[in-house]
């Protein structure tokens, strides 16, 4: 075996094989093609946004959890990325927050638009690949119209009435982005 | 971001880093994070004609960070360097600065640059043991020079110029001149169902590394159906390589079986210098936590059937600081 060779396997081997980054494979956050494409359909009134990314730390990690009642996906658990919106003269209108959710059959990607108030605009599918399809019907997801940020035990409530595994995976990834970004935005100095 | 990995030379990827330090130095104020991508991809392969093969495929490293201004991000800087086939083809495959015009109805991008093209625009199957003809239709799949892009509704775009050298050389002016443009358009309110018209011409390198240049002039059509749990890609091409008449046909189908399962298959034909290829191809993807294991079997008709079985262990990290 050549030094090269030899060279490239032991990278390889230990690069495929260390199980110490366990979870570094397996991140859920949503990869987004056309952003603005989105953002416009949540807020037309968008004249440009920016990138927030905020480190989470393992006491913020736990005190989420705890609020949800359940643990952060792999590549939630130490960081959260949100779009801050604006209009003209750089007023903000709102918040857009592109969430992923584990669904049946892989990742449900879709975004998020919050109003400056904390309330849901809007809600889109971004990217799915689950036999049941009833959480893309635009009723499922008008129905969240209106939900304020603190109104996530209504949610709670709403995920245990249906039995649509993807309306499931949705409602909890919308509960999920709305604790963290309570807890999150609110400490946050910018 | 677009699945795209990291490619010849130690130098140019010396001189890019120092490059990426000083443009850091620069924006240090600015509050976006930094995004490291290190992918790797090992595999083991067994060709009826060429025996047993073992090799680390790619070893890719990614950096990517967003500059903001006062009104929202302006700017975005990216790079992709790859070591190919067991560190023996270093190169930087992808170095570009953006700068983003108002809500995506356009961006200016310079650099090392992805080609606006087919599916190649948001798919890129360098990392897939089922890949594209776009060495076949462009020569490469990226390129020194300068894009205009962006999206309005429905609508996406993208039209570059550039050298017409592809990613393996280190860049010279003026370059041979190469043009290509694509406009997409998305349908369904999950964005299900996109597709694209393309066109290419001018003149590239004959291959990587060599010191003549051909003609091209090449046209396309491109579809994307996501239908449940159904993933379709397809692009048919057509055009004049080098005064030879080009002809591709390209599909590539995902099924997902389970959360971490998923069926793959893949059917292409080119018909290129009157010569006619065939080459059909099925797979399985595995995803435990950590990894993500392929394996599959490729069949190829062209002077000879060739049978291929590969199998290929691939891992992503990615690190924001």
């Amino acid at each position: 075996m050549n030094t090269q060779l030899l060279f490239s396997s032991t990278v390889c081997f230990l690069f495929l094989f260390n199980t110490g980054l366990v979870n570094a494979q397996d991140v859920y956050l949503c990869v987004w093609r056309n952003p603005e494409r989105t953002m416009t359909k949540i807020f037309p009134e968008a004249k440009d946004y920016s990138t927030i990314n905020l480190k989470v730390t393992p006491q913020q990690c736990d005190s989420i959890e705890k609020e949800l009642g359940s643990k952060l996906l792999a590549g939630q658990r130490d960081q959260f990325q949100y779009f801050k919106m604006t209009g003209n003269a750089g007023k903000p209108v709102g918040t857009i927050i592109a969430a992923s959710q584990k669904g049946e059959f892989g990742a449900i990607e879709f975004v998020i638009g919050f109003d400056t108030s904390g309330n849901v605009v809007d809600l889109y599918i971004q990217r799915s690949r689950e036999r049941d399809q009833t959480f893309k019907d635009r009723s499922f997801l008008d129905s969240f119209k209106g939900a304020g940020i603190n109104d996530f035990e209504k949610l709670k409530t709403m995920a245990a009435n249906t039995k649509s595994s993807g309306q499931k995976a949705v409602i909890h990834g919308l509960v999920k982005e709305m604790v963290t970004y309570k807890r999150l935005v609110g400490v946050h100095k910018e | 971001m677009i699945d795209r990995g990291i490619y010849s030379l130690v130098v140019p990827v010396r001189r890019a880093f120092f490059g990426v330090s000083l443009l850091n130095g620069l924006v240090l104020n600015s509050f976006a994070a930094w995004n490291l991508s290190v992918d790797g991809d090992g595999r083991v392969s067994w060709n009826s004609s060429k025996s047993l093969d073992t090799e680390l495929h790619s070893l890719g490293f990614s950096l990517r960070k967003t500059i903001a201004d006062k009104t929202g991000d302006r700017f975005l800087l990216s790079g992709l360097f790859e070591a190919n086939h067991n560190f023996k083809d270093l190169m930087i495959h992808e170095l570009y600065f953006k700068y983003k015009g108002p809500m995506g109805l356009w961006n200016i991008t310079a650099g090392r640059i992805g080609i606006p093209y087919g599916l190649l625009t948001y798919f890129s199957t360098s990392r897939l043991l089922f890949e594209s003809s776009i060495e076949q239709i462009l020569g490469f799949d990226a390129d020194n020079g300068i894009t205009v892009s962006g999206v309005k509704g429905m609508f996406d775009y993208g039209i570059s110029l550039t050298q017409g050298y592809g990613a393996h050389r280190m860049p010279s002016f003026p370059g041979e001149g190469f043009g290509a443009a694509r406009i997409g358009i998305v349908f369904g309110d999950a964005e299900e169902y996109m597709a694209g018209l393309s066109i290419a011409g001018g003149y590239t390198q004959k291959d990587h590394m060599a010191d003549t240049s051909i003609k091209r002039f090449v046209g396309g059509i491109d579809a994307t159906i996501s239908i449940s749990r159904l993933l379709i890609r397809i692009e048919i091409d057509g055009g004049l390589v080098n005064e030879h008449l080009l002809f591709s046909l390209f599909s590539i189908i995902d099924y997902a079986l389970h959360n971490r399962l998923d069926l793959n298959g893949g059917f292409k034909f080119i018909r290129q210098n009157n010569h006619n290829s065939t080459i059909l191809f099925s797979g399985l993807t595995v995803k435990p936590k950590w990894v993500t294991i392929r394996g599959g079997y490729t069949y190829e008709k062209s002077q000879y059937s060739e049978h291929t079985i590969a199998v290929q262990l691939y891992r992503l990290f990615s690190f924001s600081f």
